[in-house]
């Protein structure tokens, strides 16, 4: 469910050329995931690599205030009960199918350990065309977005993703990159040298 | 405790150095804002040569508060001084940077602009 409402909220964002295409694309990323979701073997695939990557909090870390069991559909209880969120896999490829330029994911586990995990941005081609309205239950459930009606800063809050969405001159702007990056370049040499101090 | 004639620090980067509170925005009689009030404020001084000047009113959202802020497991969050964050119609923030530590209750209340921009969620 989430996945889906996600994809519509993509779909939602960049309507503005090749709408065909798009349509075409999205209809191939669901059948794709209807796939993956009835072969178990590429999920499990998939999740141990995603586990093996960066350790997923196994308790479902929720923020105050979020529920959880909101999130899980009936067809991916069994496979995403330890995500509880949208996968990193689902979003990249949900990016790449809507044609989204420059999809940077940057993991920020040290300096939001607390909030976030990953952090995704993406920039339209032009004002994200984000008056469309979608109503119904899930978007008021998580994932949350935000700022969809100016369309120049959109962010989807799913837990422990946050992806942001900025037309170029907000990119530019807000320099999130730079932000993140230089916090992480500073907070990694301690990180290197705990690391280091720990086996000696 | 934030009512009008309060004054304000500014914790980002817009050019705004002190705030003070003219109207509280969410209802029509309401005394207090607290962290995550929107609040209308004019700007009582400001860093010259930026785009913000004086006498200017502005939307802002308090982010930091001296009165405390009881959570529901029982900590209390107390800041040493009252700070916002200038926005503007659409809640985004004017400024790229927020300084200080800001609280993480700002995330549900649809701030996560300025939630992400923040050095420190406390």
């Amino acid at each position: 469910m989430a996945a889906v409402s996600i994809e519509r909220a993509m779909r939602d964002l960049t309507q503005e050329k090749d709408i065909k295409g798009l349509y075409h694309c999205i209809h191939l990323h669901l059948r794709a995931t209807e796939q993956r979701a009835s072969s178990k073997l590429m999920w499990a695939a998939l999740r141990s690599r995603s586990s093996s990557l960066h350790p997923w909090k196994q308790g479902i870390a929720v923020p105050p205030g979020l529920n959880p069991t909101a999130f899980y559909s009936s067809s991916f209880t069994t496979a995403t009960t330890n995500k509880a969120f949208l996968s990193l896999q689902e979003i990249e490829k949900v990016l790449n199918d809507v044609r989204a330029d420059d999809v940077k994911v940057l993991s920020v586990p040290n300096v939001h350990a607390d909030w976030a995990d990953y952090v995704v941005l993406a920039t339209g081609r032009s004002t994200w065309h984000a008056k469309q309205k979608q109503k119904g239950v899930d978007r008021k459930v998580l994932p949350s977005v935000e700022g969809q009606e100016e369309g120049k800063w959109i962010v989807i809050d799913s837990g422990k993703i946050i992806v942001h969405a900025l037309d170029e001159k907000a990119r530019e702007y807000y320099n999130l990159e730079g932000l993140w990056t230089t916090e992480t370049s500073q907070k990694e040499p301690n990180l290197v040298n705990t690391e280091g101090t720990i086996p000696s | 405790m934030i009512q009008p004639q309060t004054h304000l620090n500014v914790a980002d980067n817009s050019g705004a150095r002190q705030l003070m509170c003219i109207r509280i925005i969410g209802a029509s009689n309401r005394r207090y804002a607290h962290i995550g009030d929107v609040i209308v404020a004019v700007i009582k001084e400001a860093i010259p040569n930026t785009p913000l000047e004086k006498s200017e009113v502005i939307r802002a959202v308090i982010v930091r508060t001296c009165k405390e802020l009881k959570r529901d497991n029982g900590m209390i969050l107390r800041y040493d001084d009252n700070a916002a964050v200038v926005i503007d119609q659409e809640g985004n923030p004017k400024g790229t940077r927020i300084f200080g530590a800001i609280a993480r209750e700002l995330r549900q209340l649809n701030f996560t602009k300025i939630v992400s921009l923040a050095p420190e969620v406390l």
